[in-house]
């Protein structure tokens, strides 16, 4: 596919990236604007998420812009290693499993 | 928390994401001083924060930089793979130290960041030098130079140095919550080959998943303020849309020379709060 094609998706997850996650954490910082103090200033974790934002929860809003946010680099890494495996380039392909693997130890890290 | 102290927070964060701009610098530099200093918060808040906030500027640079093919997207991932270790350690680090401990260590980094920005070193890359180039991955990359229109080719060399740089420039970023590119971009200039726009613009499109690699472990410890950060995020994110479309308007070298300094008084702030002399949350 070559290197113009992976650039051209990299670009496109990172732009959406961008866009859906400071979309999301502005539209929480305006509602916490609204309710300020409300709620207490804490990191939720992902499962609490959906039901603290049908709540009502700003600061579910913000943690789900954060976790977009977050997710962005590590999205645009899979697609890098889908193309990578299309393109049957080994090596990179091998470089993108062992980012991924590292990313995951630090989730396992962070939880721990 | 209070407005008051919202407002004034995502309007630090605009001017340092506008000042990190113009200055090649991450917003986290001038973002975790400002908020442990002036706002109180804890280092560690301070450093979620703003790792968060150097995802959003990267994500947005590189989204451009990749767009121009000035980022060599395999040369970055490969030393993704010894960032990413380097952050998750520097959090882990970060995570159990002493509050004094971490503003010294930030102070001697703003330090250092100071002489960088004043003096800039710079090597001009031979075209396709193929001295102990790299053969295992073909690293090369090309780009057109906005400047004069010539396709500018380079080889990548000392992969090993490389990675090894970038496994301390990784650290550097989880433990102080930095993007790392004063590490990343004079070594893969001088050190790799590769010429400088392309040098700085593969360490922004590195910078997100390296910050990523350390704030999920922040993220995980509930060592972050979902408020401060998200106010940091979007702060930094549009100062820094701001100050890339008028970067060309100011006098980079004067604001850097004054900057450099302010960066030296607040280097002294930090290691006054960690000699215990400057109160410490």
């Amino acid at each position: 596919m070559g290197r113009l094609q992976l650039n051209k998706y990299v670009r496109f997850v990172l732009v959406a990236g961008m866009v859906l996650s400071v979309s999301v954490m502005a539209i929480g910082l305006v509602w916490y604007a609204i309710l300020p103090g409300s709620y207490p200033d804490v990191i939720l974790s992902p499962a609490e998420i959906p039901g603290e934002i049908s709540r009502g929860n700003p600061i579910a809003v913000l943690d789900l812009g954060i976790l977009f946010l977050i997710a962005t680099p590590l999205t645009r890494v899979i697609t890098a290693l889908v193309f990578y495996v299309l393109d049957k380039e080994t090596r990179m392909a091998g470089v993108s499993v062992l980012i991924l693997i590292v990313i995951g130890i630090a989730v396992v890290l962070g939880a721990s | 928390m209070d407005i008051v102290i919202a407002v004034g927070i995502l309007l630090f964060s605009l001017g340092a994401g506008l000042l990190g701009s113009l200055l090649g610098l991450g917003g986290g530099i001038i973002v975790i001083p400002v908020l442990s200093l002036i706002f109180g918060f804890s280092m560690q808040v301070a450093i979620g924060a703003s790792l968060v906030g150097v995802i959003a500027t990267s994500t947005g640079a590189a989204s451009y930089y990749v767009q121009e093919g000035m980022s060599n997207i395999r040369l970055g991932m490969v030393l993704e793979t010894a960032t990413t270790v380097g952050s998750v350690i520097g959090a882990l680090i970060a995570v159990y130290t002493n509050q004094q401990i971490l503003a010294v260590a930030f102070g001697i980094l703003l330090v250092y960041a100071s002489f960088y920005m004043v003096r800039r070193p710079e090597r001009l890359a031979a075209p396709r030098d193929e001295e102990e180039r790299s053969t295992f991955f073909d690293l090369s990359g090309s780009y057109v130079d906005k400047k004069d229109g010539n396709e500018v080719e380079y080889n990548v060399k000392k992969l090993d140095r490389g990675l090894g740089a970038s496994l301390g420039a990784g650290a550097l970023s989880g433990l102080l919550g930095v993007g790392g590119g004063v590490v990343q971009v004079p070594v893969m200039n001088i050190w790799m080959g590769a010429p400088m726009k392309a040098a700085a613009a593969t360490s922004n499109f590195m910078m997100g998943i390296t910050a990523l690699a350390g704030a999920v472990i922040y993220y995980g410890h509930g060592l972050m303020s979902p408020i401060v950060t998200g106010l940091v995020a979007v702060g930094v994110f549009f100062g820094a849309m701001v100050g890339s479309r008028i970067a060309h308007l100011v006098a980079g070298t004067s604001l850097r020379r004054f900057f450099a300094v302010v960066m030296i008084a607040i280097a002294i702030l930090m290691f006054l709060k960690g000699a215990g002399v400057l109160a410490v949350v």
